[in-house]
């Protein structure tokens, strides 16, 4: 079985962000970068495919400058993806979601996979439309959000958390599958399994290489700007809770008005 | 002096080290850093769970729990050489590992011993058969180990232990009696290496089955810090142990005693930078939220001054540890890792920088307690209740001027072991003193200072130093002759003189590469904090070797050198008060420790 992960590098969530004036472009350079949280429940659960069965091979798949193929090596080769493919290339620099899914549909076809494991979203931009667009490429079944996953005969069946319940679906492969908290505990790259994943292959690779076209943005973004300060907070001083509360509703109707 | 290509230990205090040859922190390569982030990982998704219990509820087993998951995560097989289940790393990653897993309190005790101590003299000195059947074990966990040489009536004078062996008739056993003290790990470990006296003389080490008839576990401890830390009494009542486990050669278990000392040293200088990081990582969110008389603790002058001088210390004490992880790899790159005596070889390296390995030892520990200390300072009375780390950190730093030899020992070491290796022609060290000796009661020579160039002052300053340091020596050695090591007043202030010394080369030599690599602008950070550590180092060593010459030296002769010492630690003073300012501020930004432009 081949299964592919599509992955993503994202600023850390703890990167303090230089913004001090609405600007057009973030100064990302002072950013730690990471594997999209989400991102790692599709490796481990591709590394658990892997482990429960036999001749699976995984591939992990990403869209990025040179920096990427750090996280690739530690967060994805290093638990246990036996390749990787990088695709840089200038021209994706300010790619929206459907161009990215245009581009990782391209890879995606190079090899007959069986399961396409993605994040359900990427924590940057959270966005989450690329591995729906790239199920709707390919003309794969989509199961978005999953939190169980068992595979039988051609078949897969996985459980989606709902609103109030679960809800249990069954679809033929391939497959794409979107991945959300709740489905595993995403494994720490052993010292010795970092070793061996600078031997593992990874290939970059071009737009051009993959034959395919970068289609115009859809979506622009046309600026970024801070959030409004934070006002002074205030503590209510009262005698007792119900004095407290009773300031604080006031409060909240004369000087807030939102009740 | 042989005609070694790399450096010798103690070589810098002769001659002169260029910026590119030096390691720094800088320049730890992918892989490190992918080992740095997965001992992070650890911490936080293994350790920090079982904080509590561990650290305030002194539950010791869990140690050994947590042994069991770091195994199989290879946390405790660097050192251990590849064709035995280990990965054979360089020093500098082990050091970086030690330094990672001290965020783990009372676990990072409990993984020295073990990673450490408990598996070195193994890889070091057992033979073939011994690292076969204990190596591969040790590297995953399986198997837990200690190592025992205190007892009741021998610490810090290790060799003069109580401990027996004596060979039984048939001569395929040794039978052991005594009693070992202070032992990490001792509560659930399997196997001890264990140091006796055969026959009542020959110091000897052996591996010793703690499962076997006679041994006997005391107690734990009720210890003042790393409460989580296993740490008990061995008693051996006529304990067989086959004539198999004697580890390395009968009498020589001082070589091996020593040797491993060296080790849990460099390790313990990493594992207490990141014990001083620690710190600072605790304290400085706070100083930004709290507020007195309006405004945010760390914007008061006093805080910001504690903040600045605890950094540019850690500093000092990082680019010490990791220059010396350098050196280490350069003089064991040297070896060939086909030679059957490889492991031993490498060992014997190590010891040629046991003054570094003592060195970083003192002053990285030392610089841990300031950190603990004045961090717990900054948070005032919440400083001193459990709700907050600091007073955790605070009592388990203690331990770390206690063990691997105590600072005192470790201080008379440094000037001794220069000593030796200049009498024994590896140092020319009493040429280079006489020269200097020369120098300071000559003619001064007064030339008109120009404009310094950048951290020229600091260069000058360093250089001064060192020349400090040979005429101290020098006359120590020439007024005492062998009685030097009865004077330890004047050991124990040339040590601190030889250690700042190093403390501010190394500061200077890293900021040097990194402004060489990145420029100046990216080296602001650094620059400042070697300018602040330098500049408190020269007044530190002006008054410490004013006292010196005037323990060696009298009448005229004092005079005269007091005057040159006047000379070559004069300066102007710099800008305290803004230098401490711009350092803090950056720690305050990062909200940890940083050297950061
Ligand atoms: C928590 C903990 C864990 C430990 N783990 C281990 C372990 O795993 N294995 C092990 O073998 N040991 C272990 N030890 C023992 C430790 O290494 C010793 O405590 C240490 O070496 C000091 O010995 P001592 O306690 O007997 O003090 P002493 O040697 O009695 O020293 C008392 C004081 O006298 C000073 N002093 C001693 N001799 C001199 C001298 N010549 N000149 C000047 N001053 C001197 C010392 O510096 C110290 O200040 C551990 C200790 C503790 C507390």
């Amino acid at each position: 079985m081949k299964i592919a992960v599509c992955v993503k590098q994202v600023p850390d969530s703890e990167t303090r962000i230089n913004l001090a004036a609405p600007t057009a472009e973030l100064d990302s350079s002072g950013f730690t970068r990471i594997l999209n949280p989400y991102d790692a429940y599709a490796v481990e659960e591709a590394v658990k495919i892997k482990e429960a069965g036999s001749d699976v091979e995984i591939t992990a798949i990403t869209i990025g400058p040179d920096t990427v193929k750090e996280t690739l090596k530690k967060d994805c080769l290093a638990v246990g993806c036996d390749k990787a493919l990088v695709i840089t290339d200038p021209a994706l620099d300010h790619a929206d979601a459907a161009a990215i899914a245009t581009v990782l549909s391209a890879a995606l076809k190079k090899e007959p996979y069986d399961l396409v494991l993605c994040g359900f979203k990427a924590i940057d931009d959270d966005n989450g439309q690329v591995p729906i667009l790239i199920a709707e490429k390919l003309g794969m079944a989509h199961v978005s959000t999953i939190t169980s996953l068992e595979l039988g005969e051609g078949t897969l069946t996985a459980h989606r958390e709902i609103e109030g319940g679960k809800e249990i679906v069954q679809a033929s492969m391939p497959a794409v599958l979107t991945c959300q908290k709740g489905l595993n505990e995403p494994r720490l790259p052993s010292l010795p399994n970092i070793m061996k994943a600078g031997m593992k292959p990874m290939e970059t690779v071009t737009c051009a290489d993959l034959g395919v076209e970068v289609p115009a943005n859809l979506v622009q973004i046309k600026q970024y700007s801070p959030p409004p300060a934070r006002g002074e907070c205030k503590l209510i001083d009262a005698e007792d809770p119900a004095a407290a509360a009773r300031e604080l509703a006031r409060l909240l109707n004369e000087e807030a008005k939102v009740i | 002096m042989s005609d070694k290509k790399y450096p010798t230990g103690g070589e810098f205090l002769l001659s002169e080290t260029a910026p590119a040859d030096v390691f720094t922190p800088e320049d730890f390569n992918e892989t490190q850093r992918m080992f740095a982030t997965t001992v992070d990982g650890f911490v936080e998704k293994y350790y920090q769970p079982l904080m509590e219990e561990i650290e305030y509820q002194g539950n010791t087993k869990l140690g050994k729990d947590l042994l069991k998951e770091a195994g199989p995560m290879g946390l405790l097989m660097a050192d251990i050489p590849e064709p035995y289940g280990g990965m054979g790393s360089d020093k500098a990653t082990i050091m970086l590992i030690s330094e990672k897993i001290s965020a783990a309190g009372s676990f990072a005790v409990t993984h020295g011993a073990q990673s450490g101590i408990g598996t070195l003299p193994i890889v070091y000195f057992g033979t073939d058969e011994q690292k076969q059947e204990y190596l591969p074990r040790l590297a995953t966990g399986e198997l837990i180990s200690c190592y025992a040489l205190t007892e009741p009536g021998s610490g810090s004078d290790a060799l003069a232990a109580a401990t027996t062996a004596v060979l039984t008739k048939d001569g395929k056993h040794y039978i052991l009696n005594g009693a070992k003290q202070y032992i990490t790990n001792a509560g659930y470990a399997d196997i001890v290496i264990l140091f006796a006296k055969i026959d009542g003389e020959k110091f000897t080490g052996f591996i010793v089955d703690l499962t076997s008839d006679g041994v006997t576990i005391g107690p734990e401890e009720k210890k003042m810090g790393i409460k989580g830390s296993s740490t008990c009494p061995i008693i051996l009542e006529d304990v067989k142990v086959p004539v198999g486990n004697l580890l390395g050669e009968i009498g020589k278990g001082h070589h091996i005693a020593f040797n491993i000392l060296n080790v849990g040293r460099f390790k313990l200088g990493a594992s207490t930078v990141g014990g001083a990081k620690l710190a600072m990582v605790s304290a400085l969110p706070y100083t930004k939220q709290r507020k007195q008389f309006g405004q945010p603790l760390c914007e008061f002058g006093l805080i910001r001054r504690k903040i600045a001088q605890v950094a540019a210390t850690t500093f000092a004490a990082e680019s010490m540890v990791y220059r010396t992880a350098g050196l280490l790899d350069v003089a064991i790159a040297t070896l060939d890792k086909n030679d059957p005596t490889y492991d031993r070889k490498s060992i014997g390296q190590v010891e040629e920088f046991g003054i570094e390995c003592s060195m970083i030892k003192v002053f990285a520990s030392e610089a841990c307690a300031l950190a603990a200390e004045e961090c717990l300072q900054m948070l005032g009375g919440y400083g001193y209740c459990q709700e907050y780390p600091l007073e955790r950190i605070y009592r388990d730093e203690r331990i770390n001027r206690i063990f691997e030899g105590t600072n005192e020992i470790n201080r008379m070491l440094v000037p001794g072991m220069i000593m030796k290796k200049a009498l024994k022609g590896e140092l020319p060290l009493l040429q280079a003193a006489m020269q200097v000796a020369e120098e300071m009661t000559g003619l001064p020579s007064f030339t008109e200072p120009g404009e310094p160039g950048y951290l020229e002052a600091e260069g000058d300053t360093v250089a001064n130093m060192k020349k400090v340091v040979l005429a101290v020596l020098g006359l120590a050695a020439q007024k005492f002759g062998a009685g030097l090591k009865e004077q330890q007043g004047v050991l124990a202030d040339c040590a601190d003189i030889i250690m700042e010394t190093y403390a501010s080369e190394s500061a200077l030599l890293r900021t040097l590469k990194r402004a060489a690599a990145e420029g100046e602008e990216a080296a602001a950070g650094m620059a400042d904090m070697t300018r602040l550590y330098v500049h408190d180092a020269l007044d530190r060593v002006a008054v410490l070797a004013r006292n010196v010459l005037a323990d060696t030296v009298d009448g005229d002769e004092l005079r005269t050198y007091q005057a040159a010492l006047r000379r070559l630690s004069k300066q102007d003073g710099v800008p305290r008060s803004k230098l401490h300012d711009r350092i803090a501020e950056r720690q305050i930004t990062a909200e940890e420790y940083s050297v950061q432009a």
